[in-house]
């Protein structure tokens, strides 16, 4: 009904093709804490030649999973900061309804355009345009944080954007009672929800900082609450993303157990490595996978 | 939304990687726990949580939990 065409099964190869993609991926959580959506779509389009729509409804579904492990871990240790979540999800709700509309769109645009005197499918080409673009944005996302964790303690930067006073504001328990502007929180909710919905992407790795600095969140409470709006968003998006056929449930298992194997294998490596280290290697991952879509491009223009 | 079929897809899809994410975790909890804790004294740090090490003074070693994924 919903799988793409692949026959009435996987075949092994496709199925060892998509387990070694969830694994590749998978190493990221243990490894940099990062959950890999950024990679997994643009792996599963470009060497699994999965539809990218399904790669992101597939991914989402993957992401979920992943994203319940964390979850149940951090609940283990302290209880979940609900109320902020809650408080973005309308936005973070709308988001996706946006992002998987615009995904609905480009499944159904055939159009063509001309490149260098030759025909290239539109759509394809934006949306590994606007990854290579999320892969620029996390690039200096992370050399950002990087510059500026050497020498200011947390404390300095937190919030430091808070002075910006965009109202309504709202008092949570996640800010020490203190009022955060409402505005911010939801333009914050409304990204997860587009990356979620149509990048297939959790998002943490720019609302983390987002928390930190506009917020004024702890790290440590930032993470939470990112897990927890991941945990809803993914589930809302995968919801949505199943009824308009976007998941292959099948793939999504393969992907799911090479992420599992591939998380262990991460958090083994991520014992040896120092925190500088693993934060050039994060580096080396974006520039490899701003590679892999630029070969991508480039492969389709010469096609 | 046509058939009752669509409606058990797509609560498979909601349900599958959740019970999976359960079932990891308590496998995790029950086997890994003693190894998992020894792992997170060691490590330093994660990349989303994130050029934060080294200054979190808040921060737990839950932060470093190799379940941690996002």
């Amino acid at each position: 009904m919903t799988r793409y065409d692949l026959g009435p099964v996987m075949t092994p190869a496709e199925a060892l093709i998509a387990v070694a993609i969830g694994a590749v991926v998978g190493i990221l959580p243990g490894l940099f804490g990062v959950g890999g959506g950024f990679l997994m779509v643009p792996l599963l389009n470009v060497f699994a030649g999965v539809p990218m729509h399904i790669a992101i409804g597939s991914c989402a579904c993957t992401s979920l999973g992943s994203v319940t492990t964390g979850m149940l871990h951090r609940r283990a240790a302290s209880p979940l900061p609900w109320r902020l979540s809650l408080v973005m999800l309308p936005a973070t709700f709308l988001g996706l309804e946006a992002g998987i509309s615009v995904l609905e769109w480009t499944k159904a645009s055939t159009t063509r355009w001309t490149l260098s005197g030759r025909e290239v499918p539109l759509v394809e080409t934006t949306q590994l345009v606007c990854y290579l673009v999320i892969m620029l944005v996390l690039a200096a996302v992370v050399a950002l944080e990087t510059y500026y964790a050497r020498d200011v303690d947390e404390q300095a930067r937190r919030g430091w954007l808070e002075s910006l006073h965009l109202p309504p504001y709202v008092r949570l328990p996640e800010i020490d009672g203190r009022k955060g502007s409402l505005l911010v929180i939801s333009i914050m909710g409304l990204v997860v929800g587009v990356l979620n919905g149509g990048f297939g992407m959790g998002g943490a790795i720019l609302l983390v900082p987002g928390l930190v600095f506009l917020v004024g969140l702890s790290t440590h409470r930032a993470v939470a609450v990112t897990l927890v709006s991941s945990f809803l968003a993914g589930f809302i998006g995968v919801g949505i993303h199943a009824a308009r056929g976007n998941v292959d449930l099948v793939l999504s298992c393969w992907l799911l157990l090479g992420a599992t194997i591939g998380a262990r294998i991460g958090s083994s490596i991520a014992v040896r490595l120092t925190g500088r280290r693993l934060r050039r290697y994060f580096a080396l991952v974006i520039l490899a996978s701003t590679g892999i879509i630029v070969w991508r491009l480039y492969a389709l223009a010469v096609s | 939304m046509s058939t009752t079929t669509d409606w058990y897809y797509i609560a498979a899809c909601l349900v599958v990687p959740v019970a999976w994410g359960f079932v990891v975790h308590v496998l995790f909890e029950q086997f890994g726990s003693r190894a998992g804790k020894a792992r997170r004294a060691a490590a330093e740090g994660s990349v989303a949580g994130a050029g934060f090490e080294g200054t979190r003074s808040d921060a737990s070693d839950d932060d470093l939990a190799p379940e941690y994924q996002i």
